[in-house]
């Protein structure tokens, strides 16, 4: 135990030394923030908030109520603020306004409107989504003059909604509402972040492997530890990373929503929390999803003799990892379908799969327990193996693996001497 | 002359030789296929399970749903809404009782103070907010009523305020059909085809020279080949066979467009000028000869692959930007952004196809376009073919970016 805490210390210092460990510190937490800022720039494409005129040819907007504001959904991260809603005379008043570029738009109130309902709408570029609602708004409270101005109002702006599960079923008590919105997605984010995190950090242990094969560093190494030890260590010390990297990202985010919540007020940072239920839930499955991955990158590793062919079969582990995401319309839609009951199951799957399902539907506590209870299983025999891959593999060179190879490890063929192989 | 086709010859049979090629090439189709099938298929089959997409609209998918008014609002069910849908429960423990039962599929709470604050809580184990709204509809239509007094001829008034005739003024441009998603899929799948193809067909390039350049066969072939030769010969051969890769995956996927029997839905006015396919192809020849020009560049500065792979970025990045801005190139294609991005040579192959696709770019645009390709297209060349000196291609020493533009500019 003790030589393995010595390999897992030695990679953690070389790990966390690198260039790369940096980059990736920084480049997850860039992403997220790029995702949502691509995300506010698109919302304010649909939405303008130049103001908009209106020509009341019917006579029915002598003395206007302002349209209220919309009430909010849980499907819709906010509601745009109201334009201001500027009267014209004439149309050539509010043609020249338009030309001049003060207001986006102008809408005409038909002289026959009363009959015919008609009202023009005048733009050079199409005004934004808001301008639509707001005017429709406009005109419909409008038309209800006769109601008490808060009834009236409440039956323009409709209702704030806020959907919730019911208490007495897994992930029981959730709510949504406008409020929560971006919560929604956090589970997601999160796994993505968790599943970015597993692959550049196992994906390192592997070229670790190679390298130290390459240049035969573990050949010395073997005269002091054991395959055992050198695997668990190594595996140990990618956790220690990858838990660092953790670690950095919660207090990123936690500085973000300190900062940008309580001293720039921005609203949703204020709002932004996650079920801790589901926290856990994602990590209890993030870690043996680490050890399984980083076990079996590094039997790839000990296995391969070049660091570019090592590359190549990264791809092995990489297609059923993303695989969710390929699907991810399917499970999002059909969160209790046969398939994604099969992902969640399956461990190479698991992790992302439920990242998703946490988010958008109850998930059965038997699935979890059934699921997490396989990958632990997957995760001890991906180390067993990998500490035979080790012992057979590290002084293998100059041949490719095969899946034969992979095969035969497994069910103790490799013990005899390799055929044909050269033998350090 | 002779000495650049034995090298064309040699890239295509040993690419098409090699098992990552073929597995790109006809593995991932098929695998994609597979995948496709499986999900249509399955699709289908889970498309009946109950409260999945909750049609709005389809009265005879509508569940029974019960409701606690604690604000004394709902007086009458209106007519637009399903009889004995909506059933009145006198507390919230009740209706819960009825949700655990089974009675109801969900329930709803109106507060008491409903209409200063609105607050309306809608309980529904099956509510999944990415795609379902559930059957809310049901209970705005009730409260909308119920505001309006039931009256009839108020609902109807105040149901639809107005009916919107638009006059646009400029009539040059034409708007983006935003209830059609061909408008926006089209350029979008020209865009990534397009990313795609100029990507992979110069990555075949890098691979080809840091390969050659590890194991010491480029040594050999230098003793007997020119360095400018050399690559015009990989170049050429190596973007035929992306040439290739991309019918490939363009004939597979068609195929499955049609075995699907699905059609892309075009509206009336939106048709895809024939003179797209002309100006995918040049953009796609000049893209690539620009981006294949600057990896093989790299694939001769770096030591061996690893390295190759992680300086790829150095040069792609231009690429990746009008990716990050499509939303910007489909929905306002006329936006200076977009015109500019469409005309700078090292965006302009991606940017401006899916300009053309969105549809309506003044004539001259693509034709500037071109012609400052062209231009970058020569110079990188020329500056590639300088990095491809014996000195650099037999060096071990390894990649900066400050050793790349240095080579570049022939100071290297």
């Amino acid at each position: 135990m003790h030589r393995s805490w010595l390999v897992a210390q030695y990679e953690y210092k070389r790990l966390a030394s690198q260039k790369s460990f940096i980059l990736v510190l920084l480049s997850v937490p860039l992403l997220i923030s790029l995702i949502i800022g691509l995300g506010v720039v698109m919302e304010r494409l649909e939405n303008n908030d130049a103001p908009v005129g209106y020509v009341d040819k019917a006579g029915l907007l002598a003395d206007p109520i302002a349209a209220p504001q919309r009430a909010s959904a849980p499907d819709s991260p906010g509601v745009p603020g109201l334009v201001t809603l500027l009267p014209f005379q004439t149309e050539e008043e509010a043609r020249q306004a338009l030309e001049s570029r003060r207001i986006q738009a102008y809408y005409v109130v038909a002289e026959d409107y009363l009959k015919t309902n008609r009202v023009d709408l005048v733009y050079i570029e199409p005004p934004g989504e808001n301008v639509n609602r707001q005017f429709w708004d406009f005109m419909q409270i409008n038309r209800l003059s006769e109601l008490p101005p808060e009834i009236a109002r409440r039956a323009v702006a409709g209702s704030n909604l806020t959907v919730r599960w019911p208490e007495d079923m897994p992930g029981g008590g959730r709510e949504f509402s406008q409020r929560t919105f971006i919560n929604n997605f956090l589970p997601m984010i999160a796994g993505l972040a968790l599943i970015i995190l597993l692959f550049i950090s196992s994906g390192y242990l592997m070229q670790v492997v190679v390298e130290e094969k390459e240049n035969r560093t573990i050949e010395i190494l073997v005269t002091s530890v054991t395959p055992n030890q050198l695997i668990g260590g190594k595996v140990l010390g990618i956790i220690g990373v990858a838990l660092t990297q953790v670690v950095a990202w919660i207090v990123f985010l936690a500085l973000v929503v300190f900062i940008g919540g309580d001293y720039l007020g921005v609203g949703f940072l204020r709002n932004l929390w996650v079920d801790p239920r589901t926290l856990l839930t994602l990590v209890a499955f993030a870690l043996p999803s680490y050890v399984m991955i980083a076990a079996l990158m590094a039997s790839v590793g000990a296995l391969v003799s070049e660091a570019q062919e090592a590359q190549q079969t990264t791809g092995l582990f990489a297609l059923p990892i993303w695989a969710p995401y390929w699907l991810l319309a399917l499970i999002i839609e059909y969160p209790d379908s046969p398939v994604s009951i099969g992902l969640t199951l399956f461990p190479l799957t698991a992790l992302s799969t439920l990242s998703f399902r946490l988010a958008m539907a109850p998930v059965p506590t038997w699935q979890i327990a059934l699921s997490l209870t396989l990958l632990i299983l997957c995760a001890v025999g991906a180390v067993w193996l990998a500490g035979r891959a080790f012992r057979f593999g590290m002084v293998r060179y100059g041949q490719g693996l095969r899946w034969r190879d992979l095969v035969a490890l497994g069910t103790g063929q490799l013990a005899r001497p390799l055929p044909g192989g050269q033998h350090g | 002359m002779g000495k650049i086709w034995l090298v064309l010859r040699h890239e295509i049979r040993t690419t098409l030789g090699s098992k990552s090629f073929l597995f790109l090439t006809f593995g991932l189709p098929a695998l994609f296929s597979l995948v496709f099938l499986a999900v249509t298929a399955l699709s289908r089959g889970a498309s009946g399970i109950p409260g999945g997409a909750g049609g709005a609209g389809d009265p005879s998918r509508l569940q029974v749903e019960g409701y606690v008014d604690q604000s004394g609002l709902v007086k009458a069910i209106p007519t637009s809404v399903p009889r004995d849908i909506l059933v009145p429960y006198p507390d919230e423990a009740a209706a819960r009782e009825a949700l655990r039962a089974g009675e109801v599929a969900a329930y709803y709470v109106i507060a008491a103070d409903y209409v200063a604050s609105g607050d309306l809580l809608y309980v529904n184990p099956k509510y999944n907010f990415a795609t379902s709204r559930g059957q809310s509809w049901v209970m705005r239509q009730t409260l909308f009523a119920n505001l309006l007094g039931n009256d009839a001829e108020r609902i109807a008034r105040a149901a639809r305020p107005m009916d919107v005739k638009v006059t646009a003024l400029s009539p040059a441009q034409d708007t983006r059909d935003e209830d059609n998603p061909a408008t926006f899929f089209v350029p979008y799948i020209s865009m990534m085809l397009l990313y795609v193809v100029i990507l992979m067909a110069a990555s075949l390039l890098l691979n080809s020279v840091a390969t050659e350049k590890k194991n010491r066969v480029m040594e050999i072939l230098l003793s007997s080949v020119s360095p400018r030769q050399m690559l015009t010969g990989k170049i050429v051969g190596l973007g035929l066979l992306g040439l290739l890769q991309t019918a490939i995956w363009m004939g597979t996927g068609y195929t499955f467009l049609l075995l699907g029997g699905q059609t892309l839905q075009l509206p009336a006015g939106f048709t895809l000028p024939p003179s797209i396919l002309i100006w995918g192809f040049v953009f796609f020849l000049l893209g690539y000869a620009v981006y294949a020009s600057l990896m093989a560049g790299l694939g001769a500065l770096v030591p061996n692959l690893r390295e190759a792979s992680q300086a790829v970025i150095l040069v792609i990045w231009p690429l990746i930007i009008p990716l990050m801005l499509s939303s910007i190139l489909i929905e306002k294609p006329h936006d200076p952004l977009a015109t500019v991005l469409s005309i700078f040579p090292l965006t302009a192959p991606i940017a401006m196809i899916t300009r053309l696709a969105a549809g309506g770019v003044p004539w001259w645009q693509p034709l500037l376009a071109v012609g400052l390709l062209v231009i970058t297209a020569l110079i990188i060349i020329r500056a590639v073919a300088n990095t491809f000196r014996a000195q650099t291609l037999l060096s071990g020493q390894p990649f900066t970016v400050g050793r790349y533009w240095a080579a570049l500019l022939g100071r290297g």
